[in-house]
């Protein structure tokens, strides 16, 4: 061995201890990919079903001669159904033996209404009611929308000569078909029962002679009706969510849900408006599901069964949920200026979103109109 | 049994050979060597060069034992650790690295095929090695590690009595390694919106296998005196 291949053999091993060294300071953060543009979605509780029923009451027998007992049922909040109907009952409910209740279908006279709603030039709104169509010896139908109005008179007459206060309670049950004989043990989300409510005179013309009447007004309740207050269940629109938009991709994650009644599922939608604000397009995320990496696990059925961990029956809420859509093309939410977590029908259209906003937010105007 | 008939065949094999004097019994041997590291693909370690030192003392022609040091200035892969930070109602999406400072060191033995000029041989050690990770993106020192082993096969070329080159690789053996322990990202910033829009990094493992290829110069500082003394007593 020589001089040289030692000074060679210790040449090469400092060369290579050099090139192992990496003197520069390691870059430590390198983006990746587009930003997400995020946005807030807050609770909301718009166009949820809701309505009263008023019970008329003759004062007097005279008033009675022209004036029968009646209970107007009127609904609004109700999405149009495609697949069942809203099918609208009387019901008797002992307190003392709740579990035996007694339903008659609350034929009557419906009609449906629908307000149109125009501005003035200072920006004033001006309804208008349109009578869109009315039905005599109905119990049923299913029309619904964001501007739809239901009413239903029930009387005497209507009833073949039963007093409508013989009955204490009124429901509204979601039914495959009109017809049924009794209503559905599911889903039955509208109820009123006659305690309680708000009392005023009514007082009608007819004629030369003036009638008077005692209303009492009590407010639906909507959610998972039961034989008794304690077993029933009210529906609140709950909930706080975060979106955001990435490149084609557009992620909405909420929480702290509340269940949705039986017959109901939460939606995701996004809303393009035209230059007046009217929606003119939605684009569709679906039924929500659970978040990743569960985004298989739909939510559809989390009214009746606990279909995930994020699902809870006391209380009774859904801790967490997600939506997500890819979408092809260059800037293909722009325009899209509403997000809209709605709780959908299961009887109504898939593709329409339903009237009855739970949560909602603004995507950012980076994205929707830069 | 089975390390009886090894010993038996390699006895065997080896009683022809002449050995030369850099493999005499009692000589002890310095390589430093330097190459390349690709580490475990599950381990988040970039691949790096490495330099490294061994030490050894021949029992033997054909065997020997010693220490070995191996260190390496390898970066953690940065997409393996996504962070997102949010700034107002945008959140920007990062992947974080980190440079690490890996030593291994390590008891080994080596089994060799002495030969006039190429000497095949055998690695085997057990050591401890350690990851320390970088205090300015931990914000604070922080280190990793755990016991390591390596396997590895070379061969040496001999260009004189005293030294030799020599070519291996060598798998270095991590046990107890912990991935998350290279994660600088804080659980608050970690991607949860988008996380299926990020290839998912490969399953962490306990043990991971990390090759390195190298080459070394082996240098036997006695060999000289030994080969002297030998032609003299003839």
């Amino acid at each position: 061995m020589s001089a040289r291949s030692l000074r060679i053999a210790a040449g090469l091993i400092v060369v290579g201890a050099l090139g192992a060294c990496e003197f520069d300071r390691a870059t430590v953060l390198s983006p990746l990919g587009d930003p997400s543009y995020d946005f807030a979605l807050t609770s909301d509780g718009r166009g949820l079903p809701r309505g009263t029923v008023a019970r008329v009451e003759p004062l007097t027998d005279a008033d009675a001669a022209v004036f029968d007992t009646t209970y107007e049922v009127a609904l609004t909040g109700l999405e149009p159904l495609t697949a069942g109907v809203y099918q609208v009952w009387l019901g008797t409910i002992d307190p003392d033996n709740p579990a035996e209740p007694s339903w008659t279908p609350a034929e009557g006279e419906l009609t449906i209404t629908r307000v149109d709603t125009t501005f003035t030039p200072e920006g004033d709104p001006i309804p208008d009611t349109v009578e869109v169509s009315v039905t005599s010896d109905v119990s049923a139908f299913t029309e619904g929308g964001p501007a739809i109005h239901a009413h239903l008179v029930i009387d005497r007459a209507s009833l073949g000569g039963v007093s409508p206060f013989d009955f204490n309670t009124v429901l509204v049950s979601l039914e495959a078909a009109s017809g049924a004989a009794q209503p559905s043990t599911d889903a039955r989300p509208i109820w009123s029962r006659a305690t309680g409510g708000t009392g005023s005179t009514r007082i009608s013309v007819s004629g030369v002679d003036t009638m008077f009447a005692t209303v009492t007004t009590t407010q639906t309740v909507f959610g998972n009706f039961g034989l008794t207050t304690a077993e029933e269940y009210r529906f609140t629109a709950t909930g706080r969510g975060r979106g955001g938009i990435r490149g084609n991709i557009m992620i909405v994650d909420d929480s702290a849900l509340a269940r949705p009644p039986v017959g109901y599922y939460y939606a995701t939608w996004v809303v393009r408006r035209d230059d007046i604000g009217t929606p003119i397009d939605t684009l569709v995320l679906g039924e929500q599901t659970a978040p990743f990496p569960d985004r298989s696990v739909s939510l559809r059925d989390a009214d009746i069964s606990l279909v995930h961990p994020v699902v809870l029956d006391f209380p009774m809420s859904i801790l967490a949920a997600s939506s997500r859509i890819e979408v092809s093309g260059a800037s293909p939410f722009l325009g899209y200026e509403d997000v809209w977590v709605t709780l959908e029908n299961k009887l109504g259209e898939e593709g329409t979103a339903a009237p009855s906003i739970v949560l909602s937010g603004v995507v950012p105007e980076i994205i929707s109109a830069p | 049994m089975r390390i009886r008939t090894a010993l038996l065949v390699t006895s065997a094999l080896a009683l022809p050979m002449t050995v030369s004097a850099q493999w005499a019994t009692q000589q002890f041997s310095v390589t430093p060597r330097g190459g390349f590291m690709t580490f475990d693909n599950s381990s988040g370690i970039d691949d790096a060069p490495y330099i490294g030192v061994d030490a050894a003392y021949a029992v033997s022609p054909f065997f020997s034992v010693g220490t070995g040091l191996t260190v390496s200035r390898p970066q953690t892969i940065g997409d393996y650790f996504i962070s997102q930070l949010t700034f107002g109602d945008t959140t920007l999406y990062l992947a974080v690295e980190q440079p690490l400072m890996m030593i291994d060191v390590a008891l080994n033995a080596q089994a060799r095929y002495p030969g006039e000029r190429i000497t095949p041989f055998l690695n085997a050690g057990i050591g401890y090695y350690t990851l320390d990770l970088d205090p300015q993106v931990e914000t604070r020192p922080e280190r990793s590690g755990g016991i390591s082993g390596n396997i590895g096969a070379g061969l040496l070329f001999r260009l004189g009595e005293q030294v030799g080159i020599q070519l291996e690789v060598r798998d270095v053996i991590f046990t107890g390694f912990e991935r998350d322990d290279l994660n600088p990202v804080a659980a608050a910033f970690n991607n949860t919106r988008y996380p299926e829009d990020f290839a998912p990094p490969p399953a962490a493992k306990e043990t991971v296998h990390n090759i390195l290829f190298g080459i070394g110069f082996s240098f036997v500082p006695r060999a000289r005196q030994v080969a002297d003394a030998g032609e003299e007593d003839r």
